[in-house]
């Protein structure tokens, strides 16, 4: 799976620039393959339609506009190549927006609960701040140390009493003064997180 | 195994830069399938998604005749069945823009009132 040598790359894109209809299908069957094994072995986690998707996209998109190539800046394959790539990342993204939505819905159901959530308006704006609101405790939970984040966890279930925070930090041996303090610290510490995002 | 360009050409068939949406739309029109429109082009079906992957010819009477000569001449097709698929092709793309303008036209209007 080689990519043309520089010759062939500039005598198929002489043609193409030059409006031959056929340069078009011969660009596609000597570039495809390799561009599909480049981009299966740089990203091998990702879908493989999803990498088949970003190849065919990023070789329709030359061919339709091949004005876009500068040949004095780079080759043909590695100008394919990035484009490539940045196509799969577009459509990786656009794939976790799309579980991050369906996850929303889930929890849709909660906000079902709300009397207000019977006028589609309302239910619409709910869904989308419960989008907002998990996004936020999703980025703070990330930046947060594994203690934090069950801290995190305990403070959104509306947990108040110190004792399981204080289990949760390690600090549940020392004396209560000091466990309070402590879990005051991490909590303050989460809590201003949360707020420098908007989340009440 | 399948062809590595049938994929791509079928992705084609939504770009109006490549034959693959002329041909596409032709096709719809007539009722044919892929043996059906390759019987007509005069090629082997295996031959259809190189050339779907071809930049549709020119809009211009003569580059026209020029490009789908190239096109026959390169895949062995029968000109005279690929300049009428062209043609027909391109009107029926041409229909379904507008339409959707009209569509949108009215909804407009719609809107309106």
């Amino acid at each position: 799976m080689t990519f043309p040598s520089p010759q062939e790359a500039a005598d198929l894109l002489r043609r193409l620039l030059d409006g031959d209809p056929v340069a078009a299908p011969l660009i596609c069957e000597a570039y495809l393959a390799p561009l599909l094994c480049s981009l299966r072995r740089k990203r091998p986690h990702a879908d493989p339609h999803l990498v088949e998707q970003a190849v065919h996209d990023a070789l329709l998109d030359f061919l339709a506009r091949p004005d876009k190539y500068r040949p004095d800046k780079s080759a043909l394959a590695s100008f394919l190549r990035l484009a490539a790539d940045g196509d799969l990342k577009n459509l990786l993204a656009g794939e976790r927006r799309k579980k991050n939505r369906r996850e929303d819905v889930e929890l849709d159901s909660l906000a079902r609960k709300d009397s207000r959530s019977d006028q589609p308006l309302l239910r619409l704006a709910l869904q989308e701040e419960t989008a907002d609101m998990l996004d936020t405790v999703r980025q703070v939970a990330e930046e947060s140390s594994p203690s934090q984040r069950v801290v995190l966890g305990l403070i959104l279930d509306g947990v108040r009493a110190t004792e399981p925070f204080a289990q949760a930090l390690g600090v549940g041996d020392l004396p209560p003064e000091q466990q309070r303090r402590a879990v005051y610290r991490e909590k303050d510490k989460i809590n201003k997180r949360l707020k420098r995002r908007h989340l009440p | 195994m399948n062809d590595p360009l049938a994929g791509l050409a079928r992705r084609a068939e939504g770009r109006p830069e490549f034959l693959a949406a002329l041909l596409a739309a032709f096709a719809r029109s007539d009722g044919l399938d892929d043996a059906a429109l390759a019987a007509h082009l005069g090629c082997d079906p295996g031959k259809l998604p190189a050339v779907r992957l071809c930049l549709a010819p020119g809009e211009e009477p003569a580059q026209m005749r020029d490009d789908v000569r190239r096109i026959a001449d390169h895949f062995g097709l029968r000109e005279e069945a690929l300049r009428k698929a062209v043609t027909r092709g391109r009107v029926l793309l041409l229909m379904r823009q507008n339409e959707g303008g009209l569509t949108l036209a009215a909804r407009d209007r719609e809107g309106e009132r």
